[in-house]
């Protein structure tokens, strides 16, 4: 990974997505054993957007650097599905010469002004997968796997969580405390790790689908931070 | 001022007439096609009854607690296919027990659902409004509640010269939508039409003689389907237990077959089979590569074929994606209307 390089007044910053499964890599329709050696969580199917990404001083009463892109991060494509968009990283442009610590801040979701607007292009395009109907919008976020803890006949789990208007628009601002030196020679990343927030809300649940936009999809979305780890 | 008036008129005439070249929607046949059984473009005020079928597809008013329409199940994007749902979910979150189907030149199509349960589309569009897990909306509530919107009353005025909203108004205005959903616009199509500067690429070409052998006595150009019932060697999903055409017949021959899908926009319509079991098209060439020849329960058509190999798989793959048509996939006529 190219962690900078030089663009006109700016640097380009990539900042990488690690995946893990109780700090172990993430691996696509691998059994993560969990500490009884018999139960297990595996993983599908895993992605979700990203907008809003900025680049923000301690207090956020600063913007560095901020990005339009709608990011969507899909954690299991195969090799020849990864060209397309940047699908496991982030990159920002970022001026010179700053010598405060950045903190990286974005949205998971998508806004409700795009999810109206109808504008289908790139990340937002339909076929992605991502897209439920014009009056739902987009789904934000999307993990399904297999579970023995679900039930050992119907492992199955679905969580497509979503929504942009009324009282259940489910896009959470998420702060992640990440922060990384501007010195170009790290290459900083974010991790997400699934373990807790998925043991976390099967706790709340115990139900293997939520699939609408509601009061359990909001809940899902608020707990988003859970999931960047440092 | 007589040149502006003249110049006005100009526009008129011509916008009018792009008015009505919009207006005729008839199936032009370059190849040919076998005619279609379920033909509403000669029925009075075709165009409005178009509209108003695509208004009711699109509005969650049909539901009972206004959240679903049949687009949050059949996506316009993607062939109208639940795009990356292998089963589809309907009110409160209910999981149903199949994969939603592209819904794509079921004016030819004989029955409908994965078992065939349906013979015409007005039938067919009465499950999913009233079925307790999908939109569970009574029909005559529907009724009622329709009946109470002035937009609807002047819609069903226009296309049936009546504004009183019945059962049998609004099944047939969505069965003419759903039948003019008609995808022949592919690469697949332009070759066919012999169209100026289309040609197959020597991967497809290779592709095409493939499928000419292994696949088309099923999925039969140039639907490709020929709307039998049959069984492509998927095992059973304990789960979902699924018997298929069986449930519709209670004939034990007919246990375990499903209907022969359309391959058209395969590309787009993810996940694959009655289940949605396969994510990707690649997993579902594999399963035809590697299905094992000695299993009786195979349908025949299926029992001679022989193994693929890796490059066989790949040309046989560009082949498929010559199916897509984005022309149809991306057509504003068939979107809900902003
Ligand atoms: C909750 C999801 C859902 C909704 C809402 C829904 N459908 Fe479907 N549709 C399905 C599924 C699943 C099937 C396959 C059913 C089966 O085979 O048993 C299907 C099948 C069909 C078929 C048959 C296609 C074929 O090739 O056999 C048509 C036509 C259809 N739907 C039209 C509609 C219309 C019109 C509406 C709105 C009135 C609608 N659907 C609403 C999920 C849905
Ligand atoms: C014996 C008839 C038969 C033959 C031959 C056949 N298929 Fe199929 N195909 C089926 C049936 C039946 C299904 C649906 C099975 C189910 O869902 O249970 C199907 C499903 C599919 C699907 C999934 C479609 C969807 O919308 O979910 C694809 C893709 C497909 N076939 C491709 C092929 C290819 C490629 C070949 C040649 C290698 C082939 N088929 C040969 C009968 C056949």
């Amino acid at each position: 990974m190219i962690a900078v390089s030089i663009f006109g007044q700016h640097q380009i910053q990539k900042v990488g997505i690690h995946f893990f499964f109780n700090q172990e890599p993430l691996m696509a329709n691998k059994k993560h054993l969990l500490k009884d050696s018999f139960s297990y969580v595996s993983i599908s199917n895993f992605k979700f957007y990203l907008s809003e990404i900025k680049l923000v001083n301690k207090t956020q009463s600063k913007v560095y650097s901020k990005s339009d892109k709608i990011q969507l991060i899909n954690f299991n494509l195969l090799e020849e599905e990864k060209s397309t968009f940047e699908n496991d990283f982030i990159s920002l442009e970022v001026p010179s010469g700053i010598d405060d610590s950045c903190y990286l801040s974005f949205v998971i979701g998508v806004d409700s002004t795009t999810s109206r607007a109808g504008n289908f292009t790139k990340s937002l395009d339909p076929t992605l997968g991502m897209y439920w109907a014009w009056n739902t919008g987009y789904i934000h976020f999307k993990l399904e796997g297999e579970s023995n803890l679900f039930s050992k006949t119907s492992p199955k789990f679905s969580y497509h969580i979503g929504g942009y208007s009324g009282t259940y628009a489910t896009q959470t601002h998420c702060i992640s405390r990440l922060y990384f030196p501007l010195n170009g020679e790290n290459n900083p990343y974010i991790n997400i790790d699934l373990k807790d927030y998925l043991f976390k809300m099967m706790k709340l649940y115990k139900e293997s689908m939520v699939m609408i936009p509601g009061e359990k999809a909001k809940t899902f979305a608020n707990n988003f931070p859970m999931l960047f780890k440092q | 001022m007589r040149q502006y008036i003249l110049f006005v008129l100009f526009f008129f005439v011509l916008f009018s007439f792009s008015f009505l070249k919009k207006k005729e929607f008839v199936f032009i046949e370059n190849i040919p096609w076998p005619k279609p059984i379920h033909n509403y473009t000669q029925t009075p005020n075709y165009e409005a009854k178009f509209q108003l079928g695509r208004s009711l597809f699109y509005d969650p008013l049909l539901s009972a607690d206004s959240t679903i329409s049949c687009s949050s199940c059949h996506l316009s994007f993607t062939g109208f296919a639940h795009v990356d749902h292998s089963l589809s979910h309907g009110i409160n979150g209910q999981i149903g027990n199949r994969n939603a189907p592209a819904l794509i030149n079921l004016a030819w199509s004989p029955s409908f659902h994965w078992d065939g349960m349906f013979s015409s589309l007005e039938s067919q569009s009465l499950n999913p409004i009233e079925s307790p897990i999908e939109m569970n909306m009574p029909i005559s509530k529907l009724e009622k509640t329709l009946n109470l919107k002035n937009n609807y009353k002047t819609m069903f005025y226009n296309a049936f010269g009546d504004s009183v909203i019945d059962k049998e108004k609004i099944l047939n205005s969505l069965a003419v939508f759903v039948s003019a959903l008609v995808s022949k616009n592919s690469k697949y199509d332009k070759v066919m039409r012999k169209d100026k500067g289309v040609s197959f690429t020597d991967q497809e070409n290779r592709g095409y003689k493939i499928f000419q052998i292994a696949c088309a006595s099923c999925h039969q150009e140039p639907l490709f389907t020929n709307h039998s019932f049959k069984r492509n060697g998927l095992l059973v999903d304990s789960a979902l237990n699924d018997l298929g055409r069986y449930n519709v017949t209670n004939n034990p021959k007919d246990s375990l077959l499903f209907k022969v899908p359309t391959l058209r926009n395969i590309q787009y319509t993810f996940p694959y089979m009655h289940d949605g079991r396969f994510m990707r098209l690649k997993e579902v060439i594999k399963h035809y590569s590697n299905l094992s020849f000695k299993n009786i329960e195979l349908s025949k058509e299926l029992r001679k074929m022989k193994a693929l190999g890796e490059h066989e798989q790949k040309d046989l793959l560009s082949f498929l994606y010559t199916l897509s048509d984005k022309e149809f996939l991306f057509d504003k006529r068939f979107q809900f209307q902003r």
